[in-house]
């Protein structure tokens, strides 16, 4: 499951919508060039060049290859023009998101310092079919980390993890949660046991709370790969 | 004593210059227009409003047709073209230094790989700011903004 990334990518996305910069980012990422596109849709914007700040309002769709985006506002904060420039001349980092910290997040703007996704968050994974909602995901740019929050909900095949926070640590390709609880949803049984009185319900929903944190602590981090990957398995 | 022809000759053509000075329709109208915008700290050129034609109006705006804002930013005291808005036609307020119009607009990145669209905007030179009011469009190429780990697969 690839959440976290698709997440991330939304983010990127929206950094890349929004900003204006110099042209020199594209010759700083590897890569041949694809004609895939991201398409972002919106009421309307304002853009501030001097401030660094682009604001999507109303209506917000991003269809993305990979995902897509719905919320209500989006605002998007960039680093001082010059920092944009010395960002964009920076050479590209080789190293993956699993070997060594991870690329400070690019767009077209170069370094971005916070991303704001407000209102009726949803972001769907087109792969997988995963699902985040919430009503507010940021992004620090100085931590690398996503915070969803607004009664966040992380749908996956595995179950749905719910939380007061849901955090993507992009640094340390870490999940975590605060009083996070899981909804596991098992697949059917194939027994030959005769079925029960009525109808048997399509799947089994166990509900296993994690008990809350202790307040202004993180929950332990949970990590994706530890979902019952052997369920997944007997699904297919 | 009769008028030399040379004198109607002389006063034809006067009479042709007042009339002209009256005006004519598209008196007034200047091409190739220019109106720059300045950092007021450093004195480089922020950015430049381009129109293919511009007529005085009466309440005292400035029509602009063929628009076309471009926006620099610099490195190592070079100029390198950022971002460029254009519009058929607009309005410009020479006193506020804003380009508005109702009509669509389109913005873009340099090298063409950021491309908005949308209709109704006004452009503030004097803080470089930009409102799009309807129908926000906007496409960027996707591979501007893959992951570390994917755009390092490549």
């Amino acid at each position: 499951m690839n959440t976290p990334y698709f997440l991330l990518r939304f983010l990127l996305g929206l950094c890349a919508v929004a900003s204006f910069a110099p042209a020199q980012i594209a010759t700083t990422l590897p890569g041949k060039t694809t004609n895939q596109f991201t398409r972002i849709e919106a009421s309307s914007l304002e853009f501030d060049r001097d401030k660094g700040v682009a604001l999507y309002k109303g209506n917000v769709r991003v269809q993305d290859p990979e995902m897509d985006l719905i919320c209500e506002e989006m605002l998007v904060r960039f680093g001082s023009s010059t920092n944009r420039v010395a960002a964009t001349n920076a050479p590209a980092a080789n190293g993956s998101a699993t070997n060594g910290p991870a690329r400070p997040l690019m767009g077209i703007g170069g370094r971005i310092d916070s991303i704001i996704a407000l209102r009726s968050v949803v972001i769907v994974n087109k792969k997988d079919k995963s699902r985040a909602t919430g009503q507010k995901a940021v992004y620090n740019g100085a931590t690398d980390i996503i915070e969803l929050t607004g009664n966040p909900v992380l749908e996956t095949e595995q179950g749905t993890l719910l939380g007061e926070i849901i955090e993507m640590d992009r640094r340390n390709n870490r999940l975590s949660a605060k009083k996070a609880r899981m909804d596991i949803i098992l697949p059917p049984t194939k027994t030959n046991a005769p079925p029960a009185k009525g109808n048997l319900p399509a799947t089994n929903e166990v509900k296993t709370p994690v008990p809350p944190a202790k307040s202004n602590t993180n929950a332990p981090p949970i990590q994706p790969k530890t979902l019952p990957k052997k369920k997944r398995d007997t699904q297919a | 004593m009769k008028p030399a022809p040379a004198f109607w000759l002389v006063l034809s053509l006067a009479c042709v210059v007042v009339v002209l000075a009256q005006g004519l329709p598209g008196e007034g109208v200047q091409r190739g227009i220019k109106f720059p915008e300045h950092d007021r700290q450093t004195g480089r050129l922020k950015s430049l409003l381009f129109g293919a034609t511009a007529v005085q109006q009466p309440n005292g705006l400035i029509g602009v047709t063929g628009m076309r804002v471009e926006t620099y930013t610099y490195r190592d005291n070079a100029r390198v073209l950022e971002m460029i808005v254009e519009s058929p036609a607009c309005v410009f307020d020479f006193r506020t230094k804003t380009a508005s119009s109702s009509g669509p607009m389109k913005a873009y990145r340099a090298d063409g790989s950021f491309t908005l669209e949308g209709v109704g905007f006004q452009w503030c030179q004097t803080n470089s700011q930009l409102s799009v009011s309807n129908q926000v469009r906007t496409l960027v190429r996707s591979d501007l903004f893959l992951s570390p780990s994917k755009s390092s697969q490549k």
